[in-house]
């Protein structure tokens, strides 16, 4: 190992973010340019290097995590998938009425691998996340209980990226062992699929069928991807420095003082991060989502314009969409259709009704995704409740549902109707916000007074310039942050009416393209919150 | 292949055309005097930008250990040297190193003193890239100054830059309160040698360089702190100054020269000194610098006019 190479590691964490001047000014054009002058042929080798090299450079010796975890699943698949054909095979000679015992001994067999796979990977990520949390929670009921014992909380050096990385190994070990995925034999393409540098600090969540041939057979950078995807990292880069960190002093005093506030300003700092928080991902992801487009990569999207949805439900579906298909296929259906689970509807079904069965059903698994949703977000008694706070309105959603259809029906009132879409999504964005100031309180406790003061102590008295630039944001900021957010809902309105922004841009005239594009860069130069007077904000979900 | 050609020569344009576009919007956005109501960040440092062409004999550069504890008008009171203190809160060495650029561009100091505690204030090297930008393309650094694009349109009257602004107290931070201080036996000396990155000693070295190729002499000294410093630290900038071929003096260890009181000199519990502190300070370097007699005495010159003046005005707004 190479001094040069030491002295890398670790030592660019500003790169988790992919706005960074070490990433786009320094790491992203060496990629590209390294990446054009070598050979087709080499091209995925490089973009392994490049990723390695990459976390490296932001984690160090915790890069043997990443590398551990691709080796486990690799040898795991290999198993799994040896398993599967050794019962094809064995099938094929025996005879009908044993074959039911032999599909019972090899899924006992398969169950046994996927279980220990699983184990490794979330036990290692249990670990490392949330046992301080446990310890934490132990000594304060033996506190409780008075018994006079108190255990050491441990602390791990956790690497970044770790709770996204793991939910793709799991997924690919979860799909080989349910056969609807072969496993690779080539472990090279399963690193480049565990590993690519875009989404490897803040995801997307990817399946191995979405993106590792895609990333295994990657070729020459063609113009118009390249084009299109520094667009969209430069819409992303908007999103980011213009509003999200324009919005962060506010944010960041209101929910350490929230004391010395009433509760309209708590509102006002509770909607504040709910925006600061979409800018700030969603940013993210179109940075990542418009980088691997450069390489010719199609990324699934994290986000649906989610500030339009109707119902909570229709929220998560466009929120975090990829974390969301990931607990709906690995623990809401397994929930679902596991063994005592079928037993308990059909027992229900005959007590009761079709419509109440199935809603026990769908609940119990509800709850286990939300419990789930929750602690992935944070070690924390507020990313539990986080979580439990939108298990109970999807629940209620779901039952009241049936009796809103026909409260709708006696009032006439036509749910196509703009003016009651428009309630809908005002009524879902209220709700999210109340989600998201427990999400981002100091703790549950912290959450519930702000929630308190939000309801007991509203006014909006203190709503006014003064105040905000007391709390860091002037009459500019709001000005500057208001026609970056005006820009994002009308591109947001385009795209919900599937209109394909960029395709339609590059057929319009050079003058009005790049007009276009200059015009977006030097808003990002001189309106984005960096530099002089400036805090560099982490970001938010990396550390997740 | 013609296609490639013209998508590789469309964007050597489209960057050009940003490139021009950054100039320009630079040019606008850059502070065209070198006061706080032009938008200069660090304007009393930034007041030896102010100073006229070739009169500055010493720059002072550090954090605010230094500009708390040089007068650089007690030197010229004294001794007729002119020098100029271009500490800035926590300054890191990279940004010492931007005020060498600064100054000698328009002055040519013999003498660069550097106070230690800057090479310990960590960094990292890539700061060097990025102020380097901003150098080029003010507009980075400078960007937020379209809150205040009123008094943009009504100061910068055209886009021509010019410093005049002088600062009365070159550089130097004034405070009169005391904070007592039980400094206890801080100097008490040690084996151990504090570490300094890699990256602060490059950046050292490029200060050295600097300064040899225009001709001056760097000079490492520290200044009295009863809080931050720490003699490991002095050992480390004792191996340091040897291995770089460095003068270095610490006045920590100077009790005979530099007699400070803690019980007076300082005035937030022996991080920084007060006025009667850096007098104390001043009073030593101003004969320090005498001593070597490579400048000559220019009181009386009447091209340094204004240090007469600043003087003046200097010592009418100062308590002692």
């Amino acid at each position: 190992m190479s001094l040069g190479l030491l002295l890398v590691a670790g030592k660019y964490g500003d790169m988790t973010s992919y706005f960074s001047m070490d990433y786009l000014m320094f790491f992203l054009p060496v990629v590209i340019v390294i990446y054009c002058i070598l050979g087709d042929r080499f091209k995925k080798y490089f973009l392994i290097l490049a990723s390695y090299a990459f976390f490296w450079m932001i984690s160090g010796k915790l890069v043997v995590y990443l590398a551990l975890s691709t080796l486990f699943i690799h040898y795991f698949g290999l198993w799994l998938d040896r398993l599967h054909k050794e019962e094809k095979e064995c099938l094929s000679h025996t005879e009908k009425e044993d074959k039911k015992v032999v599909k019972a001994q090899f899924l006992l067999r398969k169950r046994k691998v996927l279980g220990f796979a699983a184990t490794l990977h979330i036990g290692m990520l249990l670990v490392l996340k949330y046992s301080g949390f446990f310890t934490e929670n132990v000594n304060a009921v033996f506190d409780v209980l008075g018994v006079p014992v108190e255990l050491v909380i441990p602390h791990y050096v956790m690497p970044i990226g770790i709770s996204f990385f793991t939910m793709q190994a799991v997924s690919y070990v979860f799909d080989v062992y349910r056969g609807t995925l072969k496993a690779d034999d080539n472990i090279k393409r399963l690193a480049l699929f565990m590993s690519f540098f875009p989404q490897i600090v803040e995801g997307p969540i990817c399946r191995y069928e979405q993106t590792a041939n895609q990333l295994w057979n990657v070729s020459k950078i063609e113009h118009k991807n390249l084009v299109f995807g520094l667009q969209r990292i430069l819409f992303g880069m908007m999103k980011k420095v213009v509003i999200a960190d324009r919005l962060n002093p506010l944010i960041k005093e209101v929910f350490t003082n929230f004391i010395n506030y009433d509760g309209g300003i708590v509102a006002i700092a509770a909607v504040c991060y709910t925006i600061q928080l979409y800018m700030e991902f969603s940013g993210t992801m179109d940075a990542v989502i418009g980088t691997a487009q450069i390489f010719g990569v199609t990324l699934p999207e994290n986000f649906a314009r989610p500030f339009f949805s109707k119902t909570i439900s229709d929220f998560w579906a466009r929120w975090h969409i990829t974390l969301g298909a990931w607990f709906k296929d690995y623990i809401f259906y397994p929930v679902t259709l596991s063994k005592p689970m079928k037993k308990m509807t059909s027992n229900l079904k005959k007590k009761t009704s079709n419509y109440f069965a199935l809603l026990v059903a769908s609940a119990i698994a509800l709850f286990c995704v939300w419990f789930c949703n929750g602690l992935w977000h944070g070690a924390a008694w507020n990313y539990i409740f986080f979580g439990m706070y939108h298990f109970a309105l999807i629940l209620m959603g779901n039952m009241v549902e049936p009796l809103a259809k026909k409260v709708r029906k006696a009032l006439h009132i036509n749910s196509g109707r703009f003016g009651y879409q428009l309630f809908q999504m005002m009524r879902t964005c209220i709700l999210v916000v109340i989600g998201e100031l427990f999400f981002r309180g100091h703790g549950l406790k912290s959450g519930l007074i702000m929630f308190k003061m939000m309801l007991t102590n509203f006014s909006l008295k203190r709503f006014n310039l003064q105040t905000m630039e007391a709390l860091g944001i002037d009459g500019w900021d709001i000005v500057i942050v208001g026609i970056a957010i005006l820009i994002v809902l009308v591109v947001s309105i385009l795209k919900e009416k599937d209109v394909e922004i960029r395709e339609f841009l590059g057929k319009q005239h050079v003058v009005l393209r790049w007009g276009v594009m200059y015009g977006l860069i030097l808003f990002i130069v001189i309106f984005g919150a960096y530099g002089l007077g400036y805090i560099p904000v982490d970001p938010i979900y990396a550390n997740f | 292949m013609q296609i490639k050609v013209k998508n590789i020569l469309s964007s050597v344009l489209f960057l050009l055309g940003l490139l021009l576009l950054l100039i320009a919007a630079s040019l606008f956005f850059q502070p065209k005097n070198n006061t706080e109501a032009h938008g200069m960040e660090d304007a009393k440092a930034n007041g030896i930008l102010g100073e006229s062409k070739e009169t500055i004999d010493v720059l002072f550069i550090g954090d605010s250990v230094s500009y708390c504890s040089v007068i650089p008008i007690q030197i010229w009171r004294d001794y007729g040297i002119t020098s100029y203190m271009c500490g800035t809160s926590l300054q890191q060495l990279y940004y010492s190193k931007e005020f060498l650029y600064k100054t000698f561009k328009t002055q040519s100091p013999k003498i660069v003193m550097l106070e230690g505690t800057p090479i310990f204030n960590n960094f990292m090297y890539k700061e060097n890239i990025r102020t380097a930008i901003e150098r080029k393309l003010p507009v980075f650094r400078y960007h937020d100054r379209w809150k205040t694009f009123g008094t943009m349109l009504e100061l910068d009257t055209d886009l021509r830059v010019e410093y005049t602004h002088q600062e009365i107290a070159k550089g130097y931070y004034y405070s009169p309160a005391v904070e007592v201080v039980d400094a206890g036996d801080y100097t008490k000396p040690t084996d151990e040698v504090a570490g300094v990155l890699e990256d602060n000693k490059r950046t050292l070295v490029e200060i050295i360089e600097f300064c040899k190729e225009n001709g001056a002499e760097l000079i490492l000294y520290s200044a009295p702190n009863a809080l931050t410093w720490t003699p490991s630290g002095h050992n480390a900038l004792v191996q340091l100054a040897e291995e770089l071929g460095l003068t270095y003096f610490d006045m920590n260890y100077m009790p005979e020269d530099v007699p400070i009181d803690w019980s007076m000199d300082s005035f937030d519990g022996g991080d920084h000194l007060n006025y009667a502190g850096a007098q104390k300070v001043t009073s030593y370097l101003g004969r320090y610098l005498a001593e070597k007699g490579i400048f000559a005495d220019k009181r009386g010159d009447e091209r340094y006019k204004t240090w007469d003046d600043a003087k003046k005005e200097f010592y009418q707004s100062v308590v002692n």
